[in-house]
């Protein structure tokens, strides 16, 4: 799991991205698609994960990254 | 008796909505070292719903009442009122005569700040904590208040509980997918099972 990230809402409102196993966010954001877009890049560079939370910690969805893609 | 002082006795909803609010609520228990009692950790068919909660209530020192479903979310739906119930056969053993009675704590937990006080006026002036349905506010509102009511010296920070929350939920997430679970199966897996792999993941750390 070394290569997943999440993306999630704070309480403030913000979108942050954060590395599995970090407990401070990587970046912040204003909004969804900046956070998606950001987390996206990451994990796609990796070849890893990337897990989408709703605001009650649910996993909304798991993107997997593949090498090339 | 056995882990009085650590047991936590849960008494939430235990809808599919409110289930990942569970999942947060149990795992916060036990990274801070306490032992979430739920009446889902026994399924003898045998026994009485309201003998086992009244068991759970009895070993346990801490209550943590969440009365979130206090209103009705569709026309002619009825509320539930086993939270309340379960919550003031808590509350009522404060009362009993005995030292250990008054030892016992109470959280009382809601979705919005003062709605709870139309439903229940008798709770008018205690302290009731609002989640918003939100995860960090959950960790928040149960870690800030075990610090207080538990003593608990260096307790980590929210933001390290909620960090590790998410990893494990992805990381179970991931295994479980990847291990042939469905979506439907993993929604329903068995809250005392889900308990125990996060022992065995926080274990693992």
């Amino acid at each position: 799991m070394e290569n997943a990230y999440h993306v999630y809402q704070r309480p403030n409102g913000r979108w942050s991205v954060r590395k599995y196993g970090a407990v401070r966010a990587a970046r912040n954001f204003g909004n969804r698609s900046g956070a998606m877009a950001f987390g996206k890049k990451m994990a796609r560079a990796q070849a890893g994960k990337l897990f989408v939370h709703q605001r009650n910690g649910r996993i909304e969805s798991l993107l997997e990254f593949t090498t090339g893609h | 008796m056995k882990d009085f002082e650590k047991n936590v006795f849960v008494n939430c909803p235990f809808d599919q909505e409110y289930r990942p609010l569970l999942h947060v609520l149990i795992f916060t228990l036990l990274y801070l070292g306490f032992r979430p009692r739920l009446a889902l950790e026994r399924s003898d068919s045998g026994e009485s719903r309201l003998h086992k909660i009244v068991e759970l209530i009895h070993e346990s020192k801490f209550g943590i009442h969440d009365l979130s479903r206090c209103q009705a979310h569709e026309k002619d739906e009825l509320f539930r009122l086993n939270m309340p119930l379960e919550l003031g056969i808590d509350m009522g053993c404060k009362y009993f005569p005995g030292k250990r009675w008054k030892t016992k704590r109470l959280l009382v937990l809601e979705t919005e700040r003062y709605r709870y006080q139309a439903a229940i006026s008798d709770l008018s002036g205690c302290d009731i904590k609002a989640h918003q349905n939100d995860a960090d506010l959950l960790i928040k509102a149960v870690r800030d208040w075990l610090v207080q009511e538990a003593s608990l010296n260096q307790a980590p920070p929210v933001s390290e509980m909620s960090s590790a929350f998410q990893d494990f939920y992805g990381s179970e997430y991931d295994r479980l997918r990847h291990s042939g679970w469905t979506e439907q199966e993993i929604a329903h897996l068995p809250t005392d099972e889900l308990k125990r792999n996060m022992m065995t993941w926080m274990a693992s750390r």
